[in-house]
This record gives C-alpha cells, sequence and structure tokens, in this order.
C-alpha cells in the first residue's frame, strides 16, 4: 500500500508539470488554433531569464516573477513580429515559425549561459529532510508548490475568462473569430494576450521544476510531448481539460510502468503515447474538447 | 600493458622496421603499392592491408597536414561540446610552435550536430574536400563507430576519439584510439569495489540511460559480475530516457523498494544531478557509482549535500576541484589555453579534455617523426598503437598505454573517488590499475 501510494504521488508530481505545460499550449492553441512547438523552449529560456535575474542579486521570488514579466511581454512581441504577419491562415509557415523559434532559443541559451546545468534555488525547502511524512511516504514542499501555483493559475484563467470583459472577448474569439470581428473585438490583439498568457504560464513552471531539473537547454524536451499529449486527451480548446488530462496521463503512465513487468522505465513513454492514440481514435477533439461544427 | 613492455615492443617493431627497410635499398616512394617491407610488416601486424590503402599512406606529410574534427557547433548539444573545438586546436597549435615536428598542423572544424549520419557525412567532406590526414576528438561512441568505417576505407588515423563504448576498444579497427575512460573500466571498477565492501555480496540497482552507451554500461556490469565471481546480484534495471529531465523520482521509489544496497549509475547530463538528489530526497541511502560521464564537480556541486560520499571513476583531472587547484600539470594547460584557445572558458573541464585528445595526436606524430616509418599516416596509426605517456591532464599513476592489438584501450586506470562536501571537492580513492586487460580477445 506504501508503495502504492508513493507511486501515485510521483504520477502526480510528474502530471501536474504535464498539465502545467499543457496549459500553456491551451492559451496559445484557444485564440489561434496553433500548436506552438517553441512553447518549452520558451520556457526554458525563461528559467535561464530567472537564473540571471537571480545571479543579479535579486531573491529567488522577485526573480521568478521578473522572468514571469519579462516573458509576458516577450510572447507578445513574438505574435507580433513572428506569427501576425504571416496571417491567420497560414498554418504550416507559423508551425515552420515556431520550429525556427524552437532552435534559435535552444542555440541562443546555449550560447549565453553555456552547456553546463545550472543550479536554481527552490522558493520553498528542498533539502533531504524537508518533506511531510504521509503513509509512510514523504510529500516534498516543491511538487505541492508546483500543484498550488498550478491551483492558482487555474483560478486566475477561470475568474479572467468568466467574470471579466476581455475574458468574454477572449472566449467570443476563440469560439468565432470572425463574428468576433465583426462585434468590434481586437481579435490580433486578443491572439497576441495568448501568446503573452502562455509565455508567462511556460515561465512559471520552467523556474518552478528548475531546482528538481537543473537548468539545461535540453529541460524541456520531454515535456513538451507529455503536454501536448495532455493538450491533445483533455481538448485543445480546454485549460481545465488539459490540466486534468495531464494529471492523469502522469499517474496513469507512472502506474503501468510501475506494474506491467514488460513495460518497465524501457517502454514508459510509450505508453503515454499509446494512451494518447487510443483516445483520439474514440473521441478525436479529446475528453474536455468542443467538436467545431462549420455552417456549410 | 606496462610503460616497459610497450617501450620493449615498439623498440622491436622500430628495428625490425629498420632491418626490413636495409633488405629494400632504393625503395623510398612509400606509395601502398611499392611500401617497404618494413612498412608492409607493421602494416599487417595491424591488420592493415597497404594495397587497400591509398598510394600516399606511408609517404611524409608534408610541411603542413589537415586534421579532421567533427563536434556539435550547433542545435542543442553544441552548448556543451562546441568547447572541445579550441581544447584540441590549442594542442596543435602547441606543438606548431613548440615541437620540432616536419609537419605543421590545421585543424578542421565541422559541424555534425552530435547526430551520427551527420558525422560520418561531415568526416567524409572532410576528407575528400579538405584531404585531412586523421582526425582528433571527434565525440561519442555512436560518433566514432559512424566514422570508424571511413577510417578504415580510407586507412586514416582516429587519434584521441573518445568513445567509451566497448565497440571502440575494437582490435578490427586499429585506425581508431580512443581517447576517453572505457565503459569497461568503469563497470569493472564499481564490481571489483563492491566485492570488497560486500564480501558476501550485495544487492545492486541499475539506473542507465537508454542510449547504446547504456546497455554497453549494463552488458560490462553483467560481464564483470560473472567474471570476478561476484556473489551480488543486480535486483532492479530501470533506465532513463537521454532526454527526459524529469527528477527520476519513480524509477528511486521502485530501486528503494528492491531493497538495494547499492547503485551502479550512468545517466547523462543533468540526470546525473536528479539522480543523486532523488535518492537523498527519498532518504535512500545505498552506496552509489556514479559514471565517470559524471565525475565533475559540476555535476557534484550542483548536487549539494546529496552527493557527499558519492563515489565516481576519474582518470583525469578535475580543475574544479581544490586537489588540483595548484596543480603543475593543469596550470601548463591553462597556460596553453589561454594562449592559443581563442578566449575559451578557463574553467570548462570540456576544453581540458578535447586538449588531451589533441595531445594524444600529438604525441603519436612525434613517436611516428622519431620512428623509421616517420610521419606518415602510417606511422601515425603505428605509434598511436604503441603509446606510452602521460598527459598533464591525467592523474599521477595513470599513463596512456596501447600495444599493438594486444592492448588497444590507452586509459586501463583510475582513481575511485568519493566527493566530499566539506573539501568542496573529491577526495582520492583507491587507484584501480588494469592496464593490459581491457581489450577485447
Amino acid at each position: 500500500m506504501e508503495l502504492l501510494i508513493a507511486r501515485l504521488i510521483d504520477g502526480v508530481n510528474y502530471g501536474v508539470i504535464y498539465g502545467f505545460l499543457a496549459l500553456a499550449l491551451v492559451c496559445v492553441y484557444r485564440g489561434t488554433h496553433h500548436l506552438n512547438l517553441a512553447q518549452g523552449e520558451m520556457a526554458m529560456f525563461s528559467g535561464f531569464i530567472a537564473y540571471a535575474l537571480h545571479a543579479a542579486g535579486l531573491p529567488v521570488i522577485l526573480a521568478i516573477l521578473g522572468a514571469v514579466a519579462v516573458s509576458f511581454v516577450a510572447g507578445g512581441v513574438v505574435e507580433r513580429v513572428l506569427i501576425r504577419p504571416l496571417g491567420a491562415h497560414a498554418d504550416y509557415s507559423i508551425l515552420l515559425v515556431t520550429i525556427g523559434l524552437f532552435l534559435m532559443l535552444n542555440a541562443a541559451a546555449g550560447v549565453i549561459w553555456g552547456g553546463d546545468p545550472l543550479a536554481f534555488p527552490s522558493l520553498v525547502p528542498d533539502r533531504p529532510d524537508d518533506y511531510i511524512g504521509f503513509f509512510g511516504t514523504r510529500l516534498r514542499y516543491l511538487p505541492l508548490l508546483i500543484l498550488g501555483v498550478l491551483l492558482a493559475v487555474m483560478g486566475g484563467l477561470f475568474a479572467l475568462f468568466r467574470y471579466t470583459r476581455l475574458g468574454l472577448a477572449m472566449r467570443a474569439t476563440a469560439s468565432n473569430p470572425e463574428s468576433a470581428r465583426l462585434l468590434g473585438i481586437r481579435v490580433s490583439g486578443i491572439n497576441a494576450l495568448g501568446w503573452m498568457l502562455a509565455a508567462a504560464v511556460g515561465a512559471l513552471i520552467a523556474t518552478l521544476i528548475a531546482p528538481t531539473t537543473t537548468l539545461t537547454t535540453t529541460m524541456m524536451f520531454n515535456f513538451l510531448i507529455y503536454a501536448a499529449a495532455a493538450a491533445t486527451l483533455g481538448g485543445f480548446d480546454s485549460p481545465l481539460g488539459a490540466v486534468l488530462a495531464g494529471i492523469v496521463l502522469g499517474v496513469v503512465e507512472n502506474l503501468v510502468a510501475s506494474y506491467v513487468g514488460f513495460v518497465g522505465s524501457d517502454l514508459k513513454q510509450a505508453v503515454a503515447l499509446v494512451i494518447l492514440l487510443v483516445v483520439l481514435m474514440v473521441r478525436p477533439t479529446g475528453f474536455f474538447g468542443s467538436k467545431r461544427v462549420e455552417r456549410v | 600493458m606496462t610503460k616497459r613492455s610497450s617501450k620493449l615492443t615498439l623498440a622491436v617493431a622500430v628495428a625490425a622496421l629498420t632491418f626490413a627497410s636495409c633488405g629494400a635499398p632504393g625503395d623510398d616512394s612509400g606509395s601502398g603499392s611499392s611500401a617497404s617491407d618494413a612498412a608492409v610488416e607493421a602494416a599487417e601486424a595491424l591488420g592493415i592491408d597497404l594495397d587497400d590503402c591509398p598510394a600516399d599512406m606511408t609517404d611524409p606529410l608534408g610541411d603542413t597536414a589537415k586534421v579532421g574534427l567533427t563536434l556539435p557547433l550547433t542545435g542543442g548539444p553544441a552548448a556543451a561540446f562546441a568547447v572541445l573545438g579550441p581544447g584540441v586546436k590549442s594542442a596543435f597549435e602547441e606543438a606548431n610552435a613548440e615541437a620540432d615536428l616536419p609537419t605543421k598542423f590545421e585543424l578542421i572544424l565541422k559541424d555534425d550536430q552530435f547526430q551520427p549520419d551527420k558525422t560520418l557525412v561531415a568526416a567524409r567532406e572532410l576528407v575528400q574536400k579538405d584531404g585531412v590526414v586523421g582526425f582528433s576528438g571527434v565525440t561519442g561512441t555512436a560518433g566514432v563507430l559512424a566514422i570508424r568505417d571511413l577510417l578504415r576505407e580510407e586507412c586514416l588515423p582516429g587519434i584521441g576519439l573518445p568513445g567509451g563504448g566497448g565497440t571502440v576498444l575494437d582490435p578490427a579497427y586499429p585506425e581508431v584510439v580512443s581517447g576517453a575512460v572505457p565503459f569497461s573500466l568503469d563497470a569493472r571498477v564499481w564490481v571489483e569495489d563492491v566485492n570488497e565492501r560486500f564480501p558476501e555480496g550485495a544487492k545492486i540497482a541499475t539506473f542507465i540511460g537508454n542510449t547504446e552507451s547504456g546497455k554497453d554500461y549494463a552488458e560490462q556490469i553483467d560481464h564483470w559480475l560473472e567474471e570476478t565471481g561476484s556473489k551480488s546480484t543486480i535486483v532492479d534495471k530501470e533506465t532513463i530516457d537521454a532526454a527526459d529531465a524529469a527528477a527520476p523520482s519513480s524509477a528511486v521509489t521502485t530501486m528503494r523498494n528492491s531493497g538495494a544496497e547499492v547503485l551502479f549509475a550512468a545517466p547523462t547530463g543533468a540526470q546525473c544531478i536528479s539522480i543523486m538528489t532523488e535518492a537523498a530526497n527519498q532518504g535512500w541511502e545505498p552506496v552509489i557509482y556514479m559514471t565517470t560521464n559524471c565525475s565533475s564537480s559540476t555535476y557534484f556541486g550542483a548536487a549539494g549535500g546529496a552527493a557527499d560520499g558519492v563515489l565516481t571513476l576519474q582518470t583525469y583531472k578535475d580543475v574544479g576541484s581544490p586537489r588540483f587547484a595548484d596543480d603543475a600539470g593543469v596550470q601548463r594547460v591553462r597556460d596553453v589555453l589561454k594562449e592559443y584557445g581563442g578566449g575559451v572558458d578557463l574553467t570548462n573541464t570540456t576544453a581540458y579534455s578535447g586538449y588531451v585528445y589533441g595531445q594524444m595526436f600529438v604525441e603519436a606524430a612525434k613517436q611516428a617523426a622519431a620512428s623509421d616509418l616517420g610521419l606518415s599516416k602510417l606511422g601515425l596509426i603505428v605509434a598511436a598503437r604503441n603509446l606510452d605517456f602521460h598527459p598533464d591532464m591525467v592523474a599521477d599513476g595513470i599513463d596512456f598505454t596501447t600495444s599493438g592489438l594486444s592492448d588497444v584501450a590507452p586509459i586501463e586506470a583510475g582513481e575511485l573517488n568519493s566527493w566530499s562536501v566539506a573539501e568542496g571537492g573529491f577526495q582520492q580513492g583507491k587507484l584501480y590499475d588494469f592496464e593490459g586487460e581491457l581489450t577485447q580477445k
């Protein structure tokens, strides 16, 4: 039982990270219906910005908030300079631009901060003896903090979408950009906001997990795969769905890898992909995604 | 191979070459088809048929010669490995300025993005377009495997190629001389040390990268457990994807639950840090042996208290460790890098490793120039197969020695050191020396 609980906790911890990054993917996709393949690298770069701010003397919390703020602005700049000029229907061009952005940010981080992993401090106590005992296992403060921040971000986004005019405009744009434009909503501005929110969310997750992963140019590679899988499972236009799917993905993957002998750690990633395949065959829009209906 | 026997082998080879060359007066063309009997004999001793090699195989290299190095200059791995270039280059520049060699070397770099298929393309271009006379510093077992057939076809020396896999130490490829600590040495030292600590046997867990190198590690661990008659058993095998940055909490949960008292860990990059911290975070305290690829103060320092007491095999001097702060060899190489490295980061251990790979090539060139074969491609290969020297960046008591095809591994000794948080560096441990014992039979 103790082992099962430990594995469930491990799975939730992984899943929260997948869900967090999936949320960033959804922020971009909801408005533009584009998958930002550079989302992980944008998050990674933000993590390095936080490192630089901390190295410059800022306390960790201010370094993180500073990186989030810089990323928020940079997300808007990326949308305005690289994405918007291509037009709303340049799907393949935008996909290629995000790949280019991926490569550029990865190389730039390597040139600026080098190839060695860099340690980044935790916001909460994170020494080996900093934990809460829980049914014979250890609940560590950092994963709890990440879960708490994820819930807070979800709550903030829910409030934004539900109770503000800006959120209403974002929902209208996500639902039908043409009609939203006719209603006087600045659709391009709303799309830019989606990129800004995504960049900020990415910055948060990268800086929060950095104490365990350390900062490296490859720190987000695998997470992006899982995040894309989570967003697909939950529905690319559903923030809640993406987060829940991320957590479910983390738990199921970990349990299958732990208890199904031939899977083990070797085929752990394949578990996520099999789940993804099955769900796409049964429910192509994901569990919480909305079906697109087009008038013909 | 001991220093003495290595020198004896080289002397016998040179004497045979001298004798044979006396028997073939006037035959100094040095081409593959008209090579001296001595050259043919020396080549055959290494399994090289000169008839299958380019005609200039035994010709002197001339006043200038190009040496090739493929390495990641773009893409993710570039951040870690691009700095090898200035290190290797410094060794050649230093030789050009200070060594009395008949040939000045120029190092030509080509980007391979650390992808074996691109390594081969880049290497082929270096051979065909630039006319390189050999390679030095090409990194990684997969990269070395990608080019070894090219080296074989073109009869070109690849000296100081840091690939630790067993396949890099294959006598069937005499042109390839590794510059890395072989995984077989790592695995053997781990097993021998476990046998000493746990005479009645221990439960071992392995945490190994899901890569070709990782498979090599796994095979070597199994091999040495059996070979040494160890009573220890592997109770859990965990693997990790090379790109996986997540804390390995699931793997550690499983290994801890297996009751393992010993952990053999061979992950890559930042995973070196996260496996140590995760084990400590879960309160699991096995005897941890960390791959030599992780044996730098960069990784151990970043792991904080979790690294205290963790063991790792070291052959090269760690420039970040207080133990070598005033070391004359490190200081000398630092000065060389400062002069020829083009502003390379002098705290980066990879640059220093690059210097050693280049130094191996230069050392072979010196030996070849002093031999009757002269400084030719064949002379380089023969000299590299009979190396015996002590690089400045290698710990005292460890020499780089090879002897024909009977000892193809230059590095067969290392110190099993432990990290000390109090000292802020590695504490010197036992020196394990398996000289001449790691060549595949």
